[in-house]
């Protein structure tokens, strides 16, 4: 008998989510790193499960991280990420016809964001709007669209539901993740001819796969060395890759998550939570 | 022998990772998974299985009452869909509610036939109310059908 598979736990939120990781375990199996996913339903789940042993890796939002490292005392390691998960940006867009011009402009407007949980469409956008001087509910009100909530904004449906609140002048501001921008641009969804970005966040990091410290490193070793011989040029990886979104696996960094830990302290999200 | 007691015993046989071979009388077919989610697949899936067994049914016994009436069939088909109630629980999603089986099944009964419409609705609800699988499966599932008679 082989060894154990390494247990790998994801969040999904549709069917064809698994088909990814189908296709991820396959090909951990043809690089004799044998592996098994066991999938969560939100990340709260998700992080329990790591902290108690259940798994041996979470594909962690980058909320998930914080909580992880909050809740194991810092006692997480992030092993691995996409390419694309590094240094995202969210932009606060307005529609140019409006007159909102500068974020002081945003002085009793409304502002649509993701759902509660979403980094990118909800924490760290108000983390930038506070650090410049707005607080919601007292400068400006906001409008959240709670799609999907635990899943922090995976599925970006929340943040698509405040891009068409602003379009139809519902809102007079809403946040968008940089990619999901670019996307929308592309594919019609946004006229950039009709909106602008008023303001962007600082660069952060999005997801990553984590571990606890106790993970033994020749395992992290031998699961990392696997993970980074999947090659975009190979077409055998390359449509799982960009179904995932990437072109390559890079070694985990965690220093792209100093503002979202700041902005889940500073909004309370944990304690609301009931964390 | 009591007629009520008649049975049917197919055998399956596991035949690969992802597949199973059904023996039925003087035929075999083979199954894939029990619910796919890929956009192909060398065969089908037990769910698909499930409404093409509807379908079928539902056609044979509408053409049979077409024929009891000795009205013409030019073409006769049936598109359905169905739902699970939650296919995550189906892939074994922790956390997630509801279950795996089928929640709702959709269809539209396309008919083209020399019969007036009030003809043709008739052998429909005749056809309904003999079907072996619409009265198994609704049992246990909102089954939404629709009669459309074609020109």
């Amino acid at each position: 008998m082989g060894k154990p598979p390494i247990l790998v736990g994801a969040v999904i939120y549709d069917p064809k989510v698994a088909l990814i990781w189908e296709t991820i375990k396959n090909f951990f199996e043809a690089h004799e790193c044998p592996m098994d996913y066991v999938f969560y339903s939100n990340y709260r789940l998700q992080v329990d499960a790591l902290l108690a042993g259940h798994i041996h890796i979470a594909w962690n939002s980058p909320l998930a991280w914080v909580d992880a490292q909050r809740r194991s005392s810092g006692h997480c390691r992030a092993i691995a990420m996409r390419d694309t998960d590094r240094d995202r940006v969210t932009h606060i867009l307005a529609r140019k016809e409006s007159g909102v011009r500068q974020l002081a402009d945003l002085r009793g407007k409304t502002v649509a964001t993701g759902a509660i949980d979403s980094p990118q469409a909800t924490l760290l956008p108000l983390h930038l709007l506070r650090k410049q001087g707005l607080t919601q509910g007292r400068d400006f009100t906001v409008r959240r669209f709670d799609v999907l909530v635990g899943k922090h904004g995976d599925h970006i449906g929340g943040e698509r539901e405040a891009l068409e609140s602003l379009r139809k002048a519902e809102s007079d501001a809403c946040a968008v993740l940089d990619l999901n921008w670019a996307t929308w641009q592309a594919d019609g969804t946004a006229d950039p001819n009709r909106l602008a970005v008023l303001v962007t966040t600082a660069p952060y990091d999005h997801c990553n796969f984590t571990v606890l410290d106790r993970f033994p490193p020749e395992e992290e070793r031998r699961w990392t060395r696997a993970l980074f011989e999947m090659r975009y040029d190979n077409p055998a990886h390359r449509e799982m890759m960009d179904m995932e979104g990437l072109k390559a696996w890079l070694p985990g960094r965690t220093t792209g998550y100093a503002a979202l830990t700041e902005a889940a302290a500073q909004q309370r999200f944990f304690e609301e939570e009931g964390a | 022998m009591c007629m009520t007691d008649y049975t049917w015993t197919v055998r399956v046989e596991r035949v690969g990772e992802q597949e199973a071979k059904v023996f039925s009388r003087n035929h075999v077919f083979v199954v894939g998974e029990q619910a796919s989610f890929r956009e192909t697949d060398p065969h089908p899936s037990a769910v698909e299985y499930l409404l093409g067994a509807l379908g079928g049914d539902l056609l044979r016994g509408f053409q049979i009452q077409a024929a009891r009436q000795r009205v013409a069939v030019d073409a006769l088909e049936v598109m359905l869909s169905g739902r699970l109630n939650n296919p995550l629980s189906h892939l074994g999603v922790v956390g997630e509610a509801g279950h795996p089986g089928l929640e709702s099944i959709q269809g539209t009964f396309y008919v083209s036939a020399d019969a007036d419409r009030s003809a043709l609705e008739e052998m429909w609800r005749a056809a309904l109310e003999r079907s072996p699988l619409f009265n198994t499966l609704r049992r246990s599932v909102e089954l939404s059908l629709e009669l459309r008679v074609m020109l």
